[in-house]
């Protein structure tokens, strides 16, 4: 049986002397949210590039449904860290882009992208400038954008890494409301390990460069979550604790080979 | 209020100004031959463009100049700007060559392309396309270059093809700068229209200037580089304005 994302053995080299992933595995089933943590420069953002076909070669196998990753997969939607909104598009048209790119008809993508906008709480800004919207609403345009595509896979890289600390309670908030009305797939990449232990099914932990997986804990938080709550369930911040302990070992046996 | 209390002070100014300057010169401070008076340059251009209606000609001459060589210098500036996008090797190729060109004093031409092109309308073109010319290319070339890698990224990942990521993304990027490369082109083609006329023509307002500067007529001097200050002034601001009404987003 495979999974929406199977990784057996992935490994990545920049070069002969940098290797960015190492033999890297995980399989992801239907509805999960995975995310992946580890200090920066560990290959988190190569592990997405890779299954966003931007990456084409590596060792080892990467599948998504079954089927290598391509370039424009429409099954898969990637957002990135910064908004990355087009400053000349009013809101609902940034929103729509990625269904302009696929070829989507203008009416459907309109009114699709008017829904997802109403649904990230911007109904009454469609035709707003980017430059006139604070972050949050800029990155909350982005979530738009990427839920508009109704791909089966979201790769996100850092989305809320930018945000105020408010704000990115918010936004997570709502990504998991998103997450669980649309019925996504999602792997997630952060460097921030609360946000990751608040949203996931599962984290990963990888160790600094070359990444390789140091641990793959079940978060068994109930569902539906609020991460404002969380912030103080003893349950969350004994995985915390957990995680981060994982996390610092990492750091300090890598820390350890080099001296 | 304070917008026509400004229109106000400005105009203050300018009448203290060209009083001043109007009462020295019939006191004897200022000599008519180095300077002019304000009602002489005033007298000057009255007669010229609506008693003698000689000026109306001259100002085609270089205005028509001026227009046609901004065309086919930005035309030819845009086209070899997207040849470049096209094959960048090209670009990397002819850099040295554009760079020599470019540092050259291109009105140091203007003596050549009076010899190829004649006395007339086609060596005025020849110089002032040739200044418009590289203005727009270089910033075409810098407007296409800023193009986000994110949003790059992000189009490929949405399976953006190259002719898409052409439309949706370089372009739309590159008019800002290159919009300044235009005004500036514009006003570069006046430049080489009214140098080269200065230099030797047989129209336009350069060759009146330089007419009237041998005559020691300095009324007409000054009448004149007052109306090309005018002009390019106009030239600049419609400009501005087109580019606001196209680039509302910034």
């Amino acid at each position: 049986m495979h999974g929406i994302v199977d990784l057996s053995g992935l490994t990545v080299r920049f070069s002969e002397s940098i290797t960015a992933v190492d033999s890297f595995s995980l399989q992801m089933f239907e509805r999960e949210f995975v995310s992946i943590v580890g200090p920066s420069g560990c290959g988190k953002t190569t592990v997405l590039n890779v299954l966003a076909g931007l990456i084409e070669t590596y060792d080892g196998d990467a599948f998504i449904d079954g089927q290598r990753p391509i370039a424009g997969d429409s099954r898969v939607a990637y957002m990135l860290a910064r908004d990355s909104l087009l400053p000349w598009r009013s809101a609902l048209e940034n929103a729509s882009y990625g269904l302009e790119i696929r070829g989507i008809d203008e009416t459907v993508r309109k009114e699709r992208a008017a829904k997802l906008l109403s649904k990230v709480g911007l109904a009454g800004f469609e035709d707003a400038w980017p430059k006139t919207l604070s972050q949050g609403m800029r990155q909350r345009v982005a979530l738009a954008r990427t839920f508009c595509l109704e791909s089966q896979l979201l790769l996100m890289d850092e989305p809320f890494g930018a945000l105020d600390a408010q704000t990115k309670i918010q936004l997570e908030d709502l990504l998991l409301e998103l997450w669980t009305t649309e019925a996504r797939t999602v792997l997630f990449v952060t460097h921030d390990l609360s946000e990751a232990v608040a949203l996931s099914d599962r984290v990963i932990v990888m160790s600094p460069r070359p990444g390789k997986i140091l641990a793959d804990v079940r978060v068994d938080l109930t569902r539906p979550r609020s991460v404002r709550q969380l912030q103080s369930d003893p349950k969350f911040l004994n995985l915390y604790g957990t995680i981060w302990k994982i996390f610092e070992q990492g750091v300090n046996n890598t820390a350890g080979c080099k001296s | 209020m304070s917008r026509s209390r400004q229109i106000l002070s400005h105009g203050l100014f300018c009448v203290l100004f060209f009083s001043i300057w109007e009462i020295s010169h019939r006191i004897g401070l200022l000599s008519p031959t180095f300077f002019g008076s304000p009602i002489g340059i005033t007298q000057f251009l009255w007669e010229g463009f609506f008693v003698k209606a000689i000026l109306w000609k001259q100002l085609g001459y270089t205005l028509f100049g001026t227009l046609f060589s901004f065309v086919i210098g930005s035309t030819l500036a845009l086209c070899l700007a997207l040849i470049f996008f096209m094959y960048p090797r090209l670009e990397r190729a002819s850099e040295p060559y554009l760079t020599i060109f470019n540092a050259m004093p291109r009105i140091a031409l203007a003596p050549l392309f009076l010899l190829w092109f004649g006395l007339g309308l086609g060596s005025k073109i020849a110089v002032g396309s040739s200044l418009s010319f590289f203005i727009v290319l270089s910033s075409a070339i810098a407007g296409m270059r800023s193009v986000s890698q994110d949003h790059i990224t992000l189009s490929r990942t949405l399976g953006a093809n190259s002719r898409q990521i052409f439309f949706k993304l370089t372009l739309p990027t590159a008019v800002p700068t290159l919009f300044s490369g235009l005004r500036l082109g514009l006003i570069y083609s006046m430049l080489g229209v009214i140098g080269s006329e200065l230099i030797a023509a047989e129209h336009g307002i350069g060759q009146q200037l330089s007419f009237l500067q041998s005559m020691f007529n300095m009324n007409g001097v000054m009448g004149l580089i007052g109306l090309l200050a005018a002009i390019g002034m106009i030239l600049t601001k419609s400009m501005t304005a087109l580019e606001q009404r196209l680039l509302r987003w910034q």
